[in-house]
């Protein structure tokens, strides 16, 4: 007996030791049901309360769920209740954490009925089989009927992978302007630096931006001129970098489909070997890569002057705001259109979305509605926003930037921001500017093109993982290019970077064909 | 032979009543294991396909061994096996022995002053591994940090890059699981040491036996069955790393994780910063299997060495 027990006890000791890959697997498969239970336990409360259906949207803001949430949402639900008959309970979570909560909600089949897919990749998306066919069952054409109008038939098109949508575009941005660095202007005026132009974005070469910052160093010496992010690289090349990853890109503002290698690129050297100047003349703090505080927070703190950021107009408002010191802009490089910008942040409905009728039809009011698209960018009118005399939105009486229970100025984020008041600091024209900034930019020639990356998952797992290890000490300057970057390549041939720039070579190629 | 094979399914039977007790109190940890380690296992299968969530776990198609291909293409499966099993033998040899010493001195202590020693060697082990990692961080961060900022410009030497110098991090994280866990670790040593019989103390002083002769022929000799269970029950979890230690600590940096990712670490960045559940699965995968071996291995050895602590 005493022997079977302890046989018992032994087999369950295995049991324990074997179970750890199991639970992150099957956990998907216990929290299926979990799910399911939750969705028939809700329409059995829809039933009692009349038709209104309740939906969960989810999308991040920089510093998570704003103090106000509640209060807007139900705001929200006061306009859909009646008109479409959707109840909506909006989970936010913060930049950093996004992409983690989403990922590990979505392989839970966790319920989320509208999804942003910002921060958490759109193309991850779709390989995992997160998101559904929007066309489905003519779900957009059926309830999202004013949405192709609200942003362009060709836009939404350039969702679509493979033929098949699954997420449905912004107005906003949709170029970048590249090479650009946000300097506060109280530290400008230090140095004595007479900005040259009325311009919102001033135009300066790369050449006067380091004198710049020599001069910021001489003078405060004490502060950081300079911090990179982990997105400074590429908002600071002209590259396009296909399928969302930089490993195969096209360079010189996609102008020509001829996929490179980045990392054997002279435009990659430059950059990194103008980090590393940095660097060396002490421009950015030695715990760049340690300290993850948004820059934006270091800013305001008053330890850091300047950082990359993406030009469009509205952007010294949007900055000013974010910093809570005046901004000024200037821009290297030109406004850019890349194969992925206008797919690069869609609307989706996740495949654990248990209303995907009211979803659709909570888009459809979110990209023609006003009044709802406002609640979204700015919150509630006379709570967080008051319209002033010039027609400009402005904060409430008695809120500012730091007390505001809605101000997560992540408007461009929104389904359709042009829907929404014009924030005071900007141009009245604001959104017509937009549109004019999106006409004129550069557009990539591979613009439309979808990266299909099944046939080299292993592959792209492994260069990113390379990629991980060496990004930041490469990318801000903390190791000698000249052996850093060749560290990284080599490491990354190994794991296979030639088969992924081959691979993309090729549905390129493909794509120019069927494009012709 | 009918009769005989009734009389034993009969006497079976009685000692089942008889033990029903006993089996009814087993009961929930069973119920418990089946639910958490059992029910899981059909997961497994994910390791093998390529996961697409729209068509489930059994509908998606079956790739073989494609996913395990990325873990052997580079050095990674070798250096995450490595990193793993070096600093948990680390882990195991260190905070063991720190454990037995500081259960030693403590045993000595009397009064008051021994719950304060004792609250105060155990309260890192209650702080979240986060905020240990700032802690630490506090220590070497380049710019502000103190060991660069006081101890090296007082020796007059230059400062360190701690966070880009993988180098120095074996012994930093050998350091710090050491300060963590030696209060915890010291418990069960400490209780054991309590319930000696104090005449054998007592017949060594009379004897003129020295205290480190008392130690090291009275205490220690004691003290090896704990000894043995403890670092048997270490040597189990031998391929399951400290998550918060190899995470938050090293502050996630890539630069680091020539010596600070372990299994756990990586999966759990496969998972949630690539988002391939397949892939995933399949470093878990494999570590279950190498840990399988690793645990019939070392439970091998010591029914070599000591076959009644042998634990099959």
């Amino acid at each position: 007996m005493k022997k079977k027990v302890a046989a018992i006890f032994m087999a369950s000791i295995m049991a324990c030791s074997m179970a750890a890959c199991g639970s992150s697997g099957g956990s998907s498969d216990s929290s299926k049901t979990d799910s399911k239970d939750k969705s028939t336990a809700s329409s059995t409360a829809e039933n009692g309360s009349g038709e209104v259906e309740k939906i969960i949207v989810s999308f991040p803001t920089w510093t998570g769920a704003p103090a106000d949430t509640e209060k807007v949402q139900e705001a929200i639900n006061d306009i859909t209740r009646d008109k479409i008959g959707v109840e909506v309970e909006l989970s936010i979570t913060d930049f950093g954490s996004f992409n983690q909560n989403t990922t590990l909600a979505l392989s839970a089949n966790e319920e989320i009925d509208v999804l942003a897919c910002v921060g958490f990749s759109y193309q991850t998306g779709i390989q995992q089989g997160y998101l559904s066919d929007l066309d489905e069952n003519d779900l957009l054409a059926t309830y999202g009927p004013d949405i192709a109008e609200a942003v362009g038939q060709d836009n939404i098109d350039a969702c679509r992978v493979n033929g098949v949508l699954y997420g449905l575009p912004s107005n906003r941005d949709i170029a970048q302007g590249r090479g650009c660095a946000a300097i506060a202007t109280e530290y400008l005026d230090g140095i004595g630096y007479e900005v040259k132009s009325d311009d919102e974005i001033v135009k300066i070469s790369l050449d006067e931006l380091n004198d710049i910052y020599a001069q910021l160093h001489e003078k405060y010496p004490d502060k950081e001129v300079y911090r990179p992010t982990t997105g400074s690289m590429s908002q600071f090349s002209n590259v396009d970098s296909l399928g969302g990853n930089v490993f195969g890109v096209l360079l010189d503002y996609g102008q020509n489909l001829d996929v490179v290698n980045l990392f054997e690129s002279d435009f990659y050297k430059n950059y990194c070997a103008r980090l590393y100047d940095y660097n060396q003349k002490g421009y950015i703090s030695a715990d760049a890569s340690t300290d993850t505080t948004a820059v934006g927070e270091l800013v305001k703190a008053g330890t850091l002057m300047s950082y990359t950021t993406g030009g469009k107009p509205g952007i010294k408002a949007q900055e000013t705001t974010l910093t809570g010191r005046d901004m000024t802009i200037f821009q290297t490089l030109d406004d850019y259109i890349s194969s992925t910008s206008v797919a690069g942040m869609p609307w989706t409905i996740p495949i654990s979305a248990q209303h995907k009728e009211a979803a659709m039809k909570f888009l459809n009011e979110c990209y023609t509605n006003a009044d709802v698209a406002n609640l979204l960018a700015w919150g509630i009118e006379g709570t967080h926003y008051k319209i002033g005399d010039d027609g400009l939105a402005t904060y409430a009486d008695g809120v500012a930037a730091s007390n505001s229970g809605w101000n997560h100025s992540m408007g461009w984020m929104m389904p359709n921001q042009f829907l929404t008041h014009v924030w005071e600091g900007n141009d009245p024209d604001l959104w017509t500017k937009m549109k004019e900034f999106n006409t004129n930019a550069k557009v990539s020639k591979a613009s439309g093109f979808s990266f299909d990356s099944t046939n080299v998952a292993n592959e792209l797992t492994a260069v990113q993982n390379v990629y991980n290890e060496y990004q930041t000490s490469v990318e801000y300057g903390f190791v000698d290019p000249e052996t850093g970057i060749a560290e990284m390549n080599d490491k990354m041939m190994t794991a296979g970077l030639q088969k992924i720039i081959d691979e993309k070579k090729a549905q390129l190629a493909a794509w120019q064909e069927a494009n012709k | 032979m009918a009769r005989v094979k009734s009389q034993k399914s009969q006497k079976r039977r009685k000692t089942f009543v008889r033990f029903l007790p006993i089996y009814i109190l087993m009961l929930p940890g069973l119920i418990y294991l089946f639910i958490n380690n059992y029910m899981p296992l059909p997961g497994l299968v994910i390791a093998f396909k390529q996961y697409n969530a729209g068509k489930g776990i059994y509908g998606s198609p079956w790739v073989g061994l494609k996913n395990f291909e990325y873990l052997f293409t580079t050095s990674d499966a070798f250096v995450i096996t490595r990193n793993t099993i070096l600093y948990n033998v680390a882990f195991i040899v260190i905070n063991t022995t720190l454990a037995i010493a500081v259960a030693i001195v403590l045993s000595e202590l009397e009064g008051k002053r021994k719950k304060v020693y004792q609250s105060a060697i155990l309260l890192p082990n209650l702080l979240s591994t986060v905020i240990i990692g700032y802690l630490v961080f506090a220590f070497f961060s380049v710019e502000n940090g103190f060991i660069n900022n006081t101890i090296l410009k007082a020796l007059g030497k230059d400062p360190v890059s701690w966070y880009s110098e993988p180098k120095y991090w074996p012994f930093i994280l050998i350091f710090v699981s050491a300060w963590k866990s030696v209060g915890y670790n010291c418990i069960v040593y400490l209780a054991t040491l309590m319930g000696f019989d104090k005449s054998f103390y007592e017949s060594a002083k009379i004897d003129g036996a020295t205290r480190w002769q008392q130690i090291k022929y009275i205490t220690l000799p004691l003290l090896r069955p704990t000894i043995i269970m403890l670092t048997m029950m270490a040597i189990g979890r031998i391929f399951y790393s400290d998550f918060g230690l190899f995470y938050q600590v090293p502050m996630n940096q890539g630069a680091l994780y020539s010596t600070t990712n372990t299994i756990d670490t990586y999966v759990y960045r496969g998972l949630l910063q690539m988002g391939n559940v397949s892939m995933s699965a399949a470093a878990g995968v494999y570590q279950s299997i190498v840990g399988f071996i690793l645990v019939l291995g070392a439970n091998l050895l010591v029914r070599k060495i000591d076959r009644d602590s042998a634990l099959i």
